[in-house]
């Protein structure tokens, strides 16, 4: 029965899978047939050569994952720090704290980070989306942040101090080794967060700043199949290679055991 | 003997600088922008009249309270339907025998987990829509006449499809919070229980859940705040009958007409309250059920 069902979920996923791929590579299907026919490469040259916003929106969803995954691990990092070092007794408050922004619903929060973004003038702009992205990324990375400085004996850091150990010494040769995996982990989740991410993109980027997923949106939108699964290629192409990357890396880095890989 | 600190003061409020400004600037100050804005008091546009007005315009509109319900039923069936099968995935894939099909089952969760929404909105358009593949191969096959004998999942008033979506995406991502925690328990409660003739369900309900409580009641609430929130998949597959709060939110900020900006805002701050109500008993109510296997 167990057997059954799994056999039925994995020819479900790859079925949908192969299908992505053959919409992309034919031009015809009706309904009833069961594959698409009409071989053509239309909607791969449309992407590769004809139309330069396609090129463009992937490179700015790369820079912009780029930045947030840069932005948000490190701040994550330092807040780590603090919660574990500082608040020994209430850490299941100071999560609420640091998770706040995934409790207001993600519409209302982005309305009204777009009201600030307008403030600063940050709207249509590319350090706008980066932020926006930084504010649901960050409690992610904090929480990985947490879990990992929370694997690191002070006892460690003490031993360091004791021999002459100055701060920055310290944070090279002792925290950072021990938090790398952690660091690239976050790194690819936040990376992902913003990659994926639709709502904040549209609403800071403003049309004016295209991004993958905004310029996925309406080819879905349209049914407009041969498209859509050209970009929807794309899209799985850069995520799974990310998170090969992140599983590869944490894998030789891993020195603690950790958070989401095993 | 002097102890030795991890840091001191100075260093405490450095570290946690940057995420006091991003928070306060943009989550805070937006939130503020738009409280004030719900007010009334936009001296950009003219509007200097202060009161609650345009809350009363929201909770007064007739849509505002089936679109409450709608959203509320979405969030709560996607969520629930979610936790349940992810906490049952992690349960199993913990006592899984079989290492190659409990390596499969998590390659498969990771890939669910990292696919855009997007690309689950294009891939359940594909499989499950009346003209998608398993209704072209039922027909094929003879079980249906015409595509209309299909179930119709997309842009009816239940919502199916839009849960399924929420669903596909829910449950890797509380499987996986959650045998994070269940794994870090080990097998080994699991192994003395069953020595004593406890049921597998039992073992679960009475030991591993209440030990995993924290990560259930945490990664539950994450995904029911969100689903109640969400935008695109809603936006892109609501019927014309039933439409969801921040669907209705972006409807009414994207509205040239100026004057309605103070309404959209209190339509905004409505969403705020409402989320947090709402999570705050799922939540409550989650622990209740999941800690009361305890006693």
């Amino acid at each position: 029965m167990k057997r059954i069902l799994i056999v039925i979920g994995l020819s479900v996923v790859l079925s949908a899978m192969l299908l992505t791929i053959l919409l992309s590579m034919f031009s015809y299907y009706r309904y009833p047939q069961i594959l698409p026919s009409e071989w053509t490469l239309h909607y791969w040259m449309y992407f590769l050569s004809v139309n330069d916003l396609m090129a463009e929106a992937v490179l700015n969803s790369i820079k912009i994952g780029v930045f947030t995954a840069v932005l948000s691990t490190t701040v994550g990092f330092m807040t780590g720090r603090v919660v574990v070092s500082h608040f020994k007794s209430n850490r299941n408050m100071m999560m609420i704290v640091y998770s706040l922004p995934l409790f207001v619903p993600a519409t209302a929060l982005f309305i009204g980070v777009h009201m600030m973004m307008i403030k600063f003038s940050l709207n249509n702009n590319f350090w706008g989306i980066v932020i926006s992205h930084a504010i649901i990324a960050i409690p992610y990375s904090t929480n990985i942040a947490v879990s990992f400085y929370e694997g690191i004996s002070i006892d460690m850091e003490n031993v360091a101090k004791t021999l002459g150990c100055g701060p920055i010494l310290l944070f090279k040769k002792i925290l950072l080794p021990l938090l790398m995996p952690g660091i690239l982990l976050s790194s690819a989740i936040c990376f992902l967060l913003s990659f994926s991410e639709y709502f904040a993109a549209f609403l800071v980027g403003g049309g004016k700043l295209v991004t993958l997923s905004t310029l996925y949106y309406p080819y879905i939108n349209n049914g407009d199949y041969g498209n859509s699964a050209v970009l929807s290629i794309v899209f799985v192409v850069v995520n799974l290679s990310v998170f090969a990357i992140a599983e590869y890396g944490t894998r030789k880095l891993t020195r603690i055991s950790n958070y989401l890989f095993e | 003997m002097r102890k030795f600190k991890p840091s001191n003061k100075t260093n405490k409020y450095l570290l946690a600088l940057p995420i006091l400004l991003i928070y306060g600037l943009f989550l805070g100050g937006g939130l503020i922008g738009v409280a004030i804005e719900s007010s009334g008091y936009i001296p950009a546009l003219g509007l200097t009249e202060v009161g609650m007005a345009h809350y009363m315009n929201i909770l007064s509109a007739p849509n505002f309270w089936s679109d409450l319900t709608y959203s509320l039923y979405i969030a709560f069936f996607a969520a629930t339907i979610s936790t349940l099968l992810g906490v049952y995935m992690a349960y199993r894939l913990l006592l899984s025998k079989h290492k190659k099909i409990e390596i499969l089952v998590k390659k498969i969760m990771q890939m669910g987990m990292i696919l855009p929404y997007l690309y689950m909105v294009f891939l359940v358009l594909i499989l499950f829509s009346r003209t998608g593949l398993i209704s072209r191969v039922m027909y094929n096959l003879g079980f249906i006449e015409t595509l209309e004998q299909f179930p119709q999942l997309f842009y009816t008033p239940s919502g199916a499809g839009i849960i399924l979506i929420f669903v596909m995406k829910g449950v890797p991502f509380v499987t996986l919070f959650v045998l994070n925690i269940m794994g870090r328990i080990g097998k080994y409660y699991y192994q003395v229980a069953k020595i004593h003739g406890a049921s597998d369900f039992y073992i679960l309900k009475k030991i591993y859940l209440p030990l995993s409580s924290t990560a259930i009641i945490w990664s539950s609430s994450i995904v029911f705040i969100y689903y109640l929130g969400a935008f695109e998949v809603p936006y892109l597959l609501n019927s014309n009958k039933n439409v969801n709060l921040s669907s209705r939110l972006y409807s009414l900020y994207i509205d040239t007409n100026i004057s309605t900006i103070p309404d959209a805002m209190a339509y905004n701050m409505l969403l705020v309250i409402i989320g947090i109500i709402a999570v705050v008993v799922y939540s409550q109510v989650l622990k209740r059920i999941v800690k009361g296997g305890g006693h």
